[in-house]
């Protein structure tokens, strides 16, 4: 899961997770303040009810104390009693005024209270009555007994009337307490099935919330290491980074950029000004174009400048920088390379090559001087030689003769060698210009610079369409005079020599691996029907001054075909042989096309 | 046809080469005055002098103080001189040499060769075909030679 | 600025011939190339002044029979190369000696006495020459060339050319251009 979708599902998660638990713990508050409230007030209605008996019970007994005085009295006669009777109708009062008060529209209404009320007046009244009657002497036994059985009808009443609303209490308390066990019968399980419900949403979201807490240090983690990394990767490769907002256009840079510098991190006030004053006075121009290009929001090509460090050590810096742009606020971003020890290795390698190349053309040159002066004193030997054996002809002895002839040989050998020495050194000549070069021409150029010897042999020299290629002209002239002329040389004396040049196309990987595998090659074969060789010296010929037979035999110093395969392999190139004797030879000069 | 005595200067600091040279001319078989120099300043002090110009004149290339090269283009830019014969004489034989010295106006060009005989041949020839473009009216600017 | 000019010798010879031969009055027809025919003999002083001021024009006067001769051959030889076209193709020698008259190896021998090069040689020599002025001045290819100059091959005339100049024809006609683009220095 990548980072972003992984962010956008643990939010959306977490806000699930978060609004299910608020919502289910208000869900619970709710159902809890419910259940305490209704508890309360159960509460209140049992103490109410119980009030409202006690009251009634209290009711009952005052009038009962009543009647009891009001008989003790009517017995007695003993003021005590009536006091008590008083007493009690004071009580009886009181508790009606309770009653009222505590009258409530389910059990106790107020119409109830009122007959009760009313009753229990009648009743007192009857009290009074007949406590009047029994003062009044004129009253019969007889009318006192009416009096008080009425009066006791009355408190029948009275009594049956507060046993009803008594009954009537009990009776609607025990319906509320039904109607309410009823209605809270569910209530335990839903507040319970919420609670263990809440639970699970909490226990989850925590398992989760640890979850992705481990997965995040995990990341931090990581992240702390490839920063470490970094950072050390700079140290190492000797490379600092900085970034530059193009709207403060402050420059934030590394801890190893300061290192660069010689400093320790945050030892100077990283800004174009201090920068600046680090850099060589030869390339602060340049950089500071370079630096206004960046404050343009162009991107300057890649800065290479000196800078010197406090301890006077000039280094080489190569910057680099891109334009990117995060959350729509344009930066700069570049790298900067210490490549000091590359250009010193690069300036090394320089003077060396200069050196090497210099080396080469001094012994060029001495090459080219020696031979030359070689060659002078040569020709004045055979020049000396050759008029001696004219002009002296008739003073010299037979063996005289002979002498001067050996010598002239000999400088005719020398003369050969150091013409071809001559050759040599020139095909290693370092300086080379390839150009293209048709390989027709070429060949008409060999045809007539050996035409002499071609006329002398009545040869045929033939070659099919030849390409044109980049090669050094004079070196694939040199080349092909050296094999035709040899192929006319090493002739069979009484056959006219007979020299093809074709050519075809090969891979390089089918030949040799001495050649490159990936190349294709241009295939020179130069073929011959002259004397041959063995094939075991195929390679032997190429050496300088390997030749195969006396000089008696057959004139020739040896670098010919030596020459032919140095200049096979300034053409990164190469050339083989191939001949059995009396049966001709075939060259082969592969050329990278 | 031929003058009465061929007037030719060779300009070349080796003895031996004068020698060999003078020799060979010897075996001319037409009349003629061969006046040599040692170096390339004798000779052109000579050709501003002279009221006589050699038929040919014979330049080794490498001179102390004047060298070939040098006396040919002074010759060639003087007007007095410009239709002189001159043939370069001189040990290197390398084409670029060869090319640049008829360029600058040579009209021979001869490799100092290794027989006596050879040039003795090359002089006679030299002679003989110079004189074909100083008779029959040849175009002087086609005359050259290489040997 | 520079000019290129081509001589066409005869007509300058022939010019000056008659210039001077005016200039001292004399009688005469020229007829054919190198040959005055003076209609009285002339006095030996104005002979001697005449022979020297032709001489300053390089104009020898030719008083020698085998000097006369062999200028015959020659008129004979370059008229033949300038004419090539029109020529039947015959063997040199035929052609010389019925055109002179002389048996071809009277002719031989006293050319070589006088010039001291033989008649093939001088053929040689003026053959390239030609061959030079039609590549240089006419811009011909050496096939044209060959052709024009009934060479067997361009092979046969490269190596010709190459035998008697010691120079390739390209070779040749590299330098004279690198010549020309040298102003001052024309030979």
């Amino acid at each position: 899961m990548s980072a972003q979708g992984y962010r956008i599902n643990e939010t959306t998660f977490f806000k699930i997770a978060f609004g299910l638990s608020v919502c289910l713990l208000i869900i619970i508050a709710i159902v809890s303040f419910k259940q305490l409230r209704d508890v309360n007030q159960a509460q209140r209605t049992i103490i109410k009810s119980r009030d409202r008996q006690i009251e009634l019970q209290k009711l009952s007994s005052a009038i009962k104390d009543a009647e009891r005085m009001q008989r003790g009295f009517l017995i007695t006669k003993k003021q005590e009693y009536f006091s008590g009777y008083t007493k009690s109708r004071k009580v009886i009062d009181h508790s009606l005024l309770c009653l009222k008060k505590l009258s409530n529209r389910r059990s106790l209404k107020p119409q109830q209270i009122l007959s009760l009320e009313t009753l229990v007046k009648k009743r007192l009244d009857a009290m009074d009555e007949t406590l009047q009657i029994y003062n009044n002497t004129q009253t019969s036994a007889t009318e006192l007994k009416d009096y008080i059985d009425a009066g006791s009808a009355k408190m029948q009443l009275v009594d049956s009337s507060i046993d009803k609303i008594i009954q009537e209490e009990s009776r609607a308390l025990r319906q509320y307490e039904a109607f309410h066990k009823a209605k809270n019968r569910a209530l335990p399980y839903m507040t319970g099935f919420l609670v263990v419900f809440t639970l699970l949403v909490f226990i989850v979201s925590f398992y989760k919330i640890n979850k992705d807490s481990g997965r995040l240090r995990d990341m931090n983690d990581d992240l702390i290491l490839v920063n470490k990394s970094f950072q050390y990767a700079e140290e190492i490769s000797q490379m600092g980074h900085w970034k530059r907002s193009l709207a403060d256009m402050v420059i934030s840079p590394s801890d190893n950029m300061y290192r660069l510098f010689g400093h320790e991190p945050g030892a100077f006030e990283y800004n174009e000004k201090s920068i600046l004053a680090f850099v060589h006075p030869d390339d602060r121009e340049t950089l500071q174009q370079a630096l206004d290009l960046i404050k343009a929001g162009k991107i300057p090509p890649e800065m290479n400048y000196r800078i010197i460090r406090p301890d006077g050590q000039v280094r080489y810096f190569r910057s680099v920088s891109k334009l990117i742009a995060i959350n729509d606020e344009k930066l700069v971003l570049g790298a900067t390379r210490d490549i000091t020890p590359e250009v010193e290795i690069n300036l090394s390698l320089k003077e060396k090559n200069n050196e090497l190349q210099a080396a080469v053309e001094e012994l060029a040159s001495f090459n080219h001087i020696a031979s030359h002066d070689l060659q002078e004193p040569l020709r004045k030997i055979q020049m000396f030689i050759s008029r001696i054996a004219v002009e002296e002809a008739d003073a010299l002895s037979g063996s005289g003769k002979e002498y001067f002839e050996r010598v002239s040989a000999s400088a005719l050998r020398m003369e050969q060698l150091i013409d071809d020495l001559l050759l040599y050194s020139e095909t290693n000549k370092s300086e080379q210009v390839f150009e293209q070069t048709d390989l027709n021409l070429i060949m008409n150029e060999v045809q007539i610079e050996l035409a002499a010897e071609i006329d002398e042999k009545q040869a045929i020299v033939q070659h099919g369409h030849l390409p044109v290629m980049e090669a050094v002209p004079f070196q694939m002239r040199q080349l092909f005079i050296n094999l035709v002329g040899n192929a006319l040389k090493y002739s069979k004396p009484d056959v006219a020599p007979h020299i093809t040049i074709s050519c075809e196309m090969v891979k390089g990987k089918d030949i040799s691996d001495k050649l490159s595998a990936v190349r294709d090659y241009y295939k020179f074969t130069v073929s011959d029907n002259g004397i041959g060789f063995y094939q075991e010296f195929a390679d032997k010929i190429f050496v300088l001054f390997q030749r195969l037979h006396k000089k008696e035999q057959y004139s020739g110093t040896g670098i010919g075909l030596a020459i032919c395969r140095k200049i096979a392999e300034n053409h990164r190139g190469m050339i083989t042989a191939e001949s059995t004797p009396n049966n001709g030879a075939r060259f082969f000069i592969y050329l990278p096309k | 046809m031929y003058p009465e005595k061929l007037h030719i200067l060779l300009a070349d600091d080796d003895p031996d080469d004068r020698l060999f040279f003078k020799d060979a001319f010897d075996a001319i078989k037409i009349d003629h005055s061969l006046t040599m120099f040692e170096d390339g300043l004798d000779l052109m002090a000579y050709l501003h002098d002279t009221n006589e110009l050699p038929h040919i004149v014979f330049l080794d290339l490498n001179m102390p103080g004047k060298s070939g090269m040098e006396c040919l283009k002074e010759i060639r830019s003087n007007s007095a001189l410009r239709d002189l014969s001159v043939a370069i004489y001189s040990t290197s034989a390398s084409n670029a040499n060869i090319e640049d010295t008829f360029i600058a106006g040579a009209n021979v060009y001869i490799k100092k060769p290794k027989d006596f005989s050879a040039l003795k041949k090359i002089i006679s020839d030299v002679v003989h075909i110079n004189w074909q473009y100083v008779t029959d009216g040849l175009n002087r600017e086609n005359f050259m030679l290489s040997y | 600025m520079n000019l290129f000019v081509k001589y066409n010798l005869e007509t300058t010879c022939r010019m000056i011939l008659q210039e001077q031969l005016d200039k001292f009055g004399l009688n005469y027809t020229i007829t054919g190339m190198g040959c005055v025919k003076f209609h009285s003999n002339i006095p030996m002083d104005k002979y001697q002044s005449l022979t020297k001021e032709l001489n300053r024009y390089g104009i020898d006067i030719i008083d020698n029979q085998k000097a006369i001769l062999v200028q015959k051959i020659k008129e004979a030889i370059l008229s033949m190369l300038q004419y090539s076209d029109n020529m039947p193709v015959m063997k040199i020698s035929s052609f010389l000696s019925e055109r002179l008259g002389e048996s071809y190896r009277t002719l031989s021998q006293v050319f070589s006495e006088v010039c001291h090069i033989s008649i093939e040689s001088f053929i040689i020599i003026h053959k390239i020459e030609l061959v030079k002025q039609l590549m240089v001045g006419e811009n011909l290819s050496l096939t044209e060339i060959s052709y024009r100059l009934h060479y067997s091959s361009v092979a046969h005339l490269s190596n010709q050319f190459k035998k008697i100049t010691g120079l390739t024809p390209t070779t040749f006609q590299k330098i004279v251009k690198h010549k020309r683009t040298l102003s001052p220095v024309i030979n």
